[in-house]
């Protein structure tokens, strides 16, 4: 009885010490592979995105990324952040109760980059988003275009474990593409968000139809949560804010 | 120790056992991740069966399934680690299901069926042949489900498709997963297995 004990311990002792070696070894490569993944996805929802395709390998992407992309760290209780090392040691999740987004803990500072084109005439943010879908927290960004900041300029979704083949439609450009263009605020104030993702399709005659978006056919609670993530992220009490001292103050991105 | 038994079709873990079709369904939609998956399979089914053969005189007759699936998931940790480490992008899409080979009853069932009694050599060449016969089915359904569905192989266009302004119109029911089942029963069906014996 002893000697079972002894040897599957010895046996199990090894095995945990072989895979803390691997992941060791391994870890810089994993990390700078998801740095990776998250700069292309970054440029591919920018604008500048559109001239790039399947073939762009990642220095590429990296290089478009290094010349063309500012990150702000912004504290969501309306604070910018200096640098990255206090974003790092300062990042605290913050508790929200009855969240549309159904998550009760978000972190409170978060990374937004700032395209800075060399003929610049408007401003362009990209901001990352998460949210619960169906099943999941579906992770994306949003990039916000135009001169008064009160357009989508495309919309991604990265990460997700919404239904194959029907909510993963989320992730598709021929879904994601009908962003483009739409304006998430009310006309008046530019502030409140009345952005909708609508259930059967936007009808063309629809006077609001700048503010809706197909849904997707048998994903209905996936694209509501699509709404939901626009919504919450953009509204003032999130990133709307950001989004209004940029508009009102156009040093703010440079200081 | 019959190599020539234990790549027979009449042996094929897939065709002839039926085993481990769930991760034949998952992962061959295209052909780069079935290639991924069987290499992956080919490492874990031989290391783990050469590790639990060299280690079977200390494996206790009461304990040995834990110690078995101990040793199966610490090679499916690490072959994880490094597909996520090289291969990032199908790592994405693939990794739930390179977890799951801890689970794929192929593994565990020659390491409890041979590499236990056996030695280590022989175990190893047993894990592996047996996987290579897992192999052989997945990359055969991935060519049939990646031509058909998507005109392509390895992501190279084969047959040029319709919406590229082509004439092949690819037949979603091979991208679904379902599909496999209708592939392998055609396999069974149409390669000379013996199954009489059985």
């Amino acid at each position: 009885m002893k000697r079972i004990i002894v040897t599957t311990a010895c046996i199990s002792f090894i095995c945990v010490l072989c895979i803390s070696i691997t992941r060791i070894m391994l870890a810089p490569l994993e990390d700078s592979n998801k740095r990776m993944d998250r700069i292309k996805n970054i440029v591919k929802v920018s604008s500048l995105g559109k001239d790039l395709d399947k073939n762009t390998s990642q220095k590429e992407y990296e290089d478009v990324f290094e010349r063309n992309f500012k990150t702000i760290y912004w504290n969501i209780q309306g604070k910018k952040i200096s640098s990255k090392k206090e974003y790092e040691n300062n990042n605290h999740l913050l508790y929200i109760r009855n969240s549309m987004i159904s998550i009760p803990e978000i972190e409170e500072i978060i990374p937004v980059y700032v395209v800075q084109k060399d003929n610049a005439e408007s401003t362009e943010i990209i901001m990352p988003v998460y949210g619960k879908g169906l099943w999941s927290t579906m992770y994306g960004l949003i990039s916000v275009v135009g001169e008064k900041l009160d357009t989508i300029g495309g919309v991604l979704f990265y990460e997700h474990g919404e239904t194959p083949g029907l909510g993963d439609g989320i992730t598709k450009s021929e879904w994601t593409d009908n962003f483009i263009g739409k304006k998430p605020f009310d006309n008046e104030t530019n502030i409140n968000v009345i952005f909708e993702v609508v259930k059967g399709g936007v009808s063309s005659q629809d006077k609001d139809k700048d503010h809706k978006v197909d849904g997707i056919s048998g994903a209905t609670l996936t694209s509501k949560g699509v709404e939901h993530i626009l919504r919450f992220w953009l509204s003032f009490d999130m990133m709307g804010n950001f989004l209004e001292k940029i508009r009102n103050d156009s040093k703010f991105l440079n200081e | 120790m019959n190599v020539k038994k234990t790549l027979s079709l009449n042996n094929n873990v897939v065709l002839a056992q039926i085993l481990g079709v769930c991760s034949i369904l998952a992962v061959t939609s295209n052909l780069k991740s079935s290639l991924i998956m069987a290499v992956s399979v080919i490492c874990v089914a031989s290391v783990s069966s050469f590790l639990v053969s060299c280690l079977r005189k200390f494996i206790y007759k009461d304990v040995r399934l834990l110690i078995q699936m101990l040793i199966i998931s610490t090679i499916v940790v690490i072959v994880d680690m490094c597909i996520k480490a090289f291969f990032y992008d199908i790592s994405k899409t693939l990794s739930v299901f390179v977890s799951l080979i801890i689970t794929n009853c192929i593994i565990l069932g020659r390491t409890e069926g041979f590499a236990i009694k056996n030695k280590p050599l022989a175990s190893f060449i047993d894990g592996m042949f047996t996987a290579l016969g897992y192999a052989f089915v997945i990359l055969s359904v991935g060519v049939v489900r990646e031509l058909i569905g998507q005109g392509s192989l390895f992501g190279v266009e084969i047959l040029k498709l319709k919406s590229a302004g082509g004439w092949y119109e690819g037949c979603s029911l091979f991208v679904l997963p379902a599909s496999v089942f209708f592939i392998i029963a055609v396999f069974i069906w149409i390669l000379p297995i013996n199954q009489s014996k059985k």
